[in-house]
């Protein structure tokens, strides 16, 4: 219920979920305008670079204690985060420093090192200038590297003014400047200064830091007595592995290269400085343990995955996080605080899967967040009954498509369904077409030529039983070109076990598709599918889930059917048949983003005649049964995204929307009133009639 | 002009740094003279000392990095920081400042650093592992400079940031032999 509240509350605030939304789209562009100017090479070199320091992060820590040591600093290991407080209290106190100045650390946010020096009497200056105003606000960090970005200019000028005792007005420039000066003025007199780091090589016990404003040059340069706090995850082996390293997460964060790279080291000649380095455990060993929640240690805190969120770009980083924000910030929460602390907000993930397409070093983040879902200790009941009785509520629906559609629209059973299984009463839900895929195919010539060979069809539910005619046109299509096609009677993909954290389910259902769809693959035929989640899961989920070689050789046999039939479509469609001079609006489905399908059906459209016009904006909001759940945290959020999509679709004056995927087609038709068309649909009535 | 000079002025650009060719001696002085406008001190890196004779007949105030107090830096008029490269990176067109803290420390606090940055050391191609192994062996932060100061903290608008120099201006040396020659 608190996240409902929040939720609600940050809605009613329009001016700042309109700043959110402009402050990552842009920032979303200008990283991959970055991100693609600098190619490959560096992201495949850090993500090797991760996986063997974590791999050897015994053997590192050992080689950093006595680099640190021999250049004359001191390393401590600590367990969590009071340790770490109390190192820093002891050196502080030792030396009779009543003052410190920081530069950004988050892992100081972590354990609460502010708040625990406050509490001794010690004043902490923070000199970034996000990180100031935050503390002067004395609020957290929303953000990973823009810790006040949920604050408009107005908001930051009144927190400065305050400070700096004069009207500093609302023009940002005006206002940095004036911090600028006030800094400057206040460092004066700290002995000592607190830095962060994003990499440490264990070779010299250098360190790496990145940053734009350069306020930590300032920190570590004026101070006596430096002390860095922080992950023990930060650690890699040689200088130049841990500058690529900062480098990267410099570029994945803003799309250049950071304004300050600063290697220091080593500090038996730092000109009389005393060095510390502090470096945290706090539960990222024991993630190092265990298989899937390791991948999350490779992070480099870029940002990157909240610039995609839609949730966390609507509803910010104090309604999505703790001490971490956004969709990594759940894992980091789990790892350094228990599942307990993450689960309090990963609710927001809707497993739409963008995050894990931004991420530079290949995160599976959305299938670490599910981890995390499953370990909760209070699991809800309604999400168990959404997650299982979705796909026998399509199986009735199929059977009896009148009762059920009409009871659909019954208030009376809405309100009944919104009180038992929580599905909002106001949200649409999908017309049933009655029958099912497999009866159709029963009156359908199924003996086809087949000089191609013979393919897989995997419907998943909503091809299978709530509309066949996605999946009747796709058998045709398939046929049409020479195809033998093979559709068996699986259950649907399972997505809704893996959306709400039931792992043990998604698993069983992994395995019962993997075992049956894997014979069909060793005999050489290969999987297509129209609906990118089921795609998804048989690519992704699966072979994470289950770990095994056949979930891994299943994953390589499946196929968009659209990228498929590509060459026999640019050969057989029609630019001139009933569709020509449509204005469509392409939506893609997220499911379907990062794998070529989307280019290849952008295309073929416009060869059946279209006029195709199409923007990345991301989720549309759906995300299964997720946008279909009551509540401001899911229904009331999920309409919020919904509608500022479909207000930009709007804009391009489409007359009708495609997309693959059954969710954001109930969503979008819900939202814009436009028509909605499968591409299977516009590709089948767009054949050269010979 | 060489293919990594170019590319190194168009990344530097790209982030702000300002890039300006220079080819004689006096050309330096007077690219230093014109950049240092204003009035300011100049601080110079010790190994430009043979630029304060320069410097001073064309009316600038001239300090020398090593007998400055950094906290001298933090009130009063900007300081122009005038250092020399000990190397760059041409695809991300950074600038490698070497030396000891309390001179890193002066071209952090400046409001103006002029980089100058021999072309032949980028022609050459830099041994960055080497440079990097030397820095963190022989004391002193490594700075690489890939722009001025800037904050999007506010808004995501980008502003000038709250500490490092406000402007960055790198001249690229070109003298078709070690430029350190033209140095007296």
């Amino acid at each position: 219920m608190g996240l409902d509240r929040s939720v609600r509350e940050v809605l009613r605030d329009r001016g700042r979920v309109d700043l959110l939304w402009r402050v990552f789209l842009e920032t979303r562009d200008a990283r991959r305008a970055g991100m693609s100017s600098i190619g490959r090479e560096l992201p495949e070199r850090v993500m090797r670079i991760r996986e063997r320091s974590l791999a050897n992060l015994g053997e590192l820590l050992e080689e950093l204690r006595a680099s640190v040591e021999r250049s004359g600093g001191r390393l401590h290991l600590v367990r969590n985060g009071r340790e770490a407080c109390e190192v820093v209290h002891g050196v502080l106190t030792r030396r009779g420093i009543r003052r410190l100045m920081k530069s950004k650390s988050m892992t100081s946010e972590e354990i609460g090192l502010n708040g625990y020096l406050e509490s001794r009497g010690i004043e902490v200056l923070e000199t970034d200038l996000g990180e100031r105003i935050v503390q002067l606000a004395r609020q957290r960090p929303s953000h990973l590297l823009g810790p006040a970005l949920h604050l408009s200019r107005q908001e930051v000028s009144r927190v400065l003014s305050s400070w700096i005792g004069r009207d500093l007005g609302s023009d940002p420039r005006g206002v940095v400047a004036a911090f600028r000066d006030a800094i400057r003025r206040s460092v004066r007199g700290f002995g000592a200064g607190l830095t962060g780091a994003n990499a440490i090589d264990s070779e010299t016990g250098a360190l790496v830091v990145v940053t734009n404003e350069g306020n930590e040059q300032l920190v570590i340069g004026m101070a006596e007595v430096v002390i860095c706090v922080a992950g023990v995850e930060k650690v890699v082996r040689g200088i130049e592995a841990a500058i690529d390293q900062a480098m990267l997460q410099a570029f994945s964060a803003t799309g250049r290269p950071p304004s300050f790279l600063t290697v220091y080291g080593p500090w038996v000649s730092a000109e009389g400085k005393e060095f510390h380095l502090v470096l945290v455990d706090n539960g990222r060993l024991r993630a190092l343990g265990d298989r899937r929640l390791r991948e999350g240690l490779r992070c480099v805190r870029c940002a990157a995955c909240y610039n995609v969120c839609p949730t966390y770009r609507t509803v910010g980083g104090h309604v999505f996080g703790g001490t971490y924000t956004g969709p990594i910030g759940v894992f980091w929460e789990a790892v350094t605080k228990g599942p307990d602390a993450a689960n309090e907000f990963s609710d927001l993930c809707v497993s739409c899967g963008l995050c894990a397409l931004e991420c530079p070093v290949g995160i599976r983040i959305p299938l670490l967040i599910s981890l995390v879902k499953s370990m909760r200790r209070d699991h809800r009941l309604r999400d168990w009954l959404v997650a299982t009785g979705y796909e026998r509520f399509a199986i009735i629906g199929s059977r009896l498509p009148g009762f059920v559609n009409w009871i659909s629209r019954s208030k009376t059973f809405r309100a009944l369904l919104e009180l038992v299984a929580g599905v909002d009463r106001s949200r649409p839900l999908p017309r049933f077409r009655g029958g099912d895929l497999h009866q159709v195919l029963e009156r359908t010539d199924r003996t086809a030529a087949s000089p191609l060979g013979e393919v897989v069809y995997f419907p998943d539910t909503f091809a299978q039983l709530v509309d066949w005619r996605i999946g009747l046109g796709a058998v045709e299509l398939l046929r049409t070109f020479g195809y033998r096609v093979i559709v068996p009677r699986l259950q649907g993909s399972g997505m809704p076990f893996v959306q709400y954290g039931f792992l043990r389910a998604a698993a069983s259902r992994a395995r019962f598709l993997v075992d049956a769809l894997y014979p069909h693959v060793e005999s050489g035929r290969v999987v297509v599918t129209t609906e990118p989640t089921a795609a998804y899961c048989l690519r992704e989920v699966y072979p994470w889930l289950l770990g095994d070689e056949k979930s891994a050789r299943v994953a390589s046999a499946v196929r968009d059917l659209i990228a498929f039939l590509s060459e026999h479509l640019e050969r057989s469609l029609d630019p001139e048949g009933p569709l020509r001079g449509l204005r469509a609006y392409y939506h893609v489905p997220c499911h379907a983003r990062g794998t070529g399908a989307e280019e290849v059906t952008s295309r073929l459209l416009g060869m059946a005649g279209l006029e195709v016009v199409s923007e990345d904006l991301g989720c549309c909001g759906m995300a299964g049964t997720w946008g279909l759940r009551s509540g401001a945290s899911r229904s009331g959020l999920s309409v919020e995204i919904g509608r500022r999509v479909a207000g930009r679709i709007a804009g391009h004056r489409p007359d009708v929307i495609v997309t693959e995927s059954s969710v954001c087609s109930l969503q979008l038709s819900h939202l814009t009133g436009l028509p909605v068309l499968h591409p299977v649909t516009v590709m089948t009535s767009s054949l050269r009639s010979e | 002009m060489s293919s990594k000079a170019d590319l190194f002025e168009r990344a530097a650009r790209r982030n702000g740094i300002s890039v300006l060719r220079v080819h004689r001696r006096d050309e330096l002085v007077d690219a230093i003279a014109s950049l240092a406008k204003g009035g300011d001190p100049v601080v110079l890196g010790g190994e430009l000392s043979w630029l304060e004779h320069h410097l001073g007949r064309r009316g600038l105030r001239v300090v020398l990095a090593d007998e400055t107090e950094p906290v001298e830096l933090l009130s009063g008029p900007g300081a122009v920081a005038v250092r020399v490269a000990s190397g760059a990176l041409p695809e991300t067109g950074s600038v490698l400042l070497t030396g000891s803290f309390r001179v890193q420390l002066i071209t952090t606090l400046s409001e103006r650093l002029l980089v100058l940055l021999d072309a032949d050391l980028l022609e050459r191609g830099i041994q960055l592992g080497d440079l990097l192994r030397s820095a963190v062996t022989s004391g002193g932060p490594l700075y690489v400079i890939s722009g001025p100061s800037s904050t999007r903290d506010i808004e995501h608008l980008s502003v000038i940031g709250a500490t490092g120099p406000r402007e960055v201006a790198c001249l690229l040396v070109q003298v078709g032999e070690p430029w350190v020659s033209i140095a007296p």
